[in-house]
């Protein structure tokens, strides 16, 4: 008999995907379906040898999801809606004295500027429902609890992996599948550019001095805070992996010993108007190879308010345990929205740091 | 002009890092028309997709074309547009190298955007201020950079 590898795989890419699909019976030349390691595992069971000391620690797969470090909920939703939406107001008036100006009033005047309020509703998102079960028969249940590693709980942990990835993908990038974009891709947000090049005619952070790099940097946080009207300095930038690493290693000067990313959290707008340090933060989907159609990495400044930005959700629940048959089954559902850009304004995004 | 199909609409930075006063160059989403200059700029090709070719091509590989785009921003944009890099030939980008190689000798700060125009100009008035401080004390200097 021989055995196949373990066909567990995305441990170490960047946005790994749970493949359950490829464990299957294996058919052998002699025309017998061997009950191999793979069989197996759909118990959650090994060989082991008189001499092998088997760890019997649970080793998940690596994976990676800020979204609740980077986006605030949007908690209202139900499961009975259908969409989600919000309004938008314009405020108006005109002035006293001058149409554009000052609203002075005479001391004679019966008729006086007013205030006019007109509230827009943008096209609501929808709130599309996200479902997956369990499901396990009697006889894997009955092996795994004698073996001591519940197949139940391990199914439900890789439920709820795959909630936390889909909730991440949707919040930073949507889903085209259903038309959905996200935070860092919004066609709502404008404030989209490429940095400027720096002295070696080049846009790579590597290929830039410390200075240049800052320059990036306060230039779109300057920029977002300017399109907000000077009310939202970003508190927080998101930077791709790699360029993170660089500026977090990088000295921002040869007479200290500080780095760019140290030297920045406490040295920019958002500290010298509010007191409150900056929060920069490595995010996995502006690394090219994660983000939509793209070939170079990207940073991203906004404010993170549930006022400005948020994500309509509604928690994952679960049905009655159900039996078919042999198996046992658990659905579990609940409803994903739309990342909801109030102030798109708020937002800026600049590519090809690497 | 080349057309080409954005995915989004999206800034083109052109040269300055200016926040407030950006040398920029807005692109909507859709079918846009964008100018010979940058149609084979990185961003552009990043942000959509050319839907005509033949009107790109040869444009880029022209060198009169080139030539007077490089003109064209010099006289209008006192930074040149570092967005042009991409049209810059050898010898431009050596004759670059070699102006900031003097700038360096007389003492100017050179910034990573400027361009051959701004960095002449910076050179000629450093020089002229030289001279007229020479003037005023009574020496004769030659500028040292220009004399090797």
């Amino acid at each position: 008999m021989s055995f196949i590898a373990r066909d567990i795989a995305g441990a170490r890419v960047a946005a790994p995907a749970i493949l359950g699909a490829s464990v299957r019976r294996r058919y052998l030349r002699d025309n017998f379906v061997s009950l191999d390691r793979a069989t197996i595992d759909a118990a959650g069971a090994f060989l082991v040898g008189e001499l092998e000391r088997l760890d019997p620690t649970i080793h998940e797969p690596l994976v990676s999801t800020t979204w609740h470090r980077d986006i605030d909920l949007r908690e209202d939703v139900t499961m009975g809606d259908h969409s989600s939406s919000f309004t938008v107001s314009t405020f108006g008036s005109v002035g006293g004295a001058a149409p554009g100006g000052i609203s002075w009033a005479s001391l004679a005047a019966t008729a006086r500027p007013r205030s006019i309020v007109a509230i827009g509703k943008p096209v609501g998102t929808p709130l599309t429902p996200w479902s997956e079960e369990t499901a396990y028969s009697i006889f894997d249940l009955a092996s795994a609890q004698q073996m001591g590693r519940p197949i139940d709980v391990q199914q439900l942990a890789g439920l709820n992996l795959k909630h936390q990835m889909d909730i991440d993908q949707m919040v930073y990038v949507g889903d085209p599948t259903i038309g959905a974009t996200g935070m860092l891709n919004s066609s709502l947000v404008t404030n989209v550019a490429n940095v400027a090049n720096g002295a070696t005619s080049s846009a790579l952070w590597s290929a830039k001095t410390p200075d240049e790099i800052l320059t990036d940097i306060n230039e779109l946080l300057i920029s977002v805070w300017a399109s907000s009207g000077y009310k939202a300095p970003p508190t927080k930038v998101g930077i791709a992996p790699v360029p993170f690493g660089y500026i977090s290693t990088i000295k921002v000067s040869s007479a200290g010993n500080e780095t760019i990313l140290s030297y920045l959290k406490t040295r920019n707008i958002l500290t010298a108007t509010t007191g409150q340090e900056l929060d920069i933060v490595p995010m996995k989907w502006l690394d090219k190879a994660n983000y939509p159609s793209t070939n170079v990495d990207r940073m991203v400044a906004y404010s993170q308010d549930k006022n400005y930005l948020r994500f309509p959700m509604v928690p994952l629940l679960s049905m009655p345990m159900q039996y078919e048959g042999v198996y046992i089954k658990v659905p579990y559902y609940g409803k994903l929205g739309q990342v909801e850009v109030v102030y798109p304004e708020t937002i800026g995004v600049r590519a090809g740091i690497r | 002009m080349a057309r080409f199909k954005f995915r989004d609409g999206f800034w083109l930075n052109v040269g300055g890092n200016d926040p407030l006063s950006p040398d920029r160059i807005w692109f909507g989403a859709g079918e846009q028309t964008v100018p010979d200059e940058y149609a084979d700029h990185w961003f552009v090709l990043e942000m959509g997709e050319c839907l005509d070719v033949e009107t790109v091509a040869p444009a880029a590989a022209e060198p009169a074309t080139v030539a007077a785009a490089s003109t064209d921003v010099s006289e209008s944009v006192p930074i040149e547009a570092e967005g042009s890099t991409h049209v810059e030939t050898a010898e431009e980008i050596s004759e670059k190298e070699a102006l900031r190689v003097e700038a360096d000798a007389l003492g100017i700060v050179v910034d990573g955007r400027w361009g051959i125009a701004r960095m002449k100009a910076e050179i000629e008035a450093k020089k002229a201020a030289v001279a007229a401080a020479a003037a005023l004390v009574g020496v004769e200097t030659v500028a040292p950079a220009a004399a090797e």
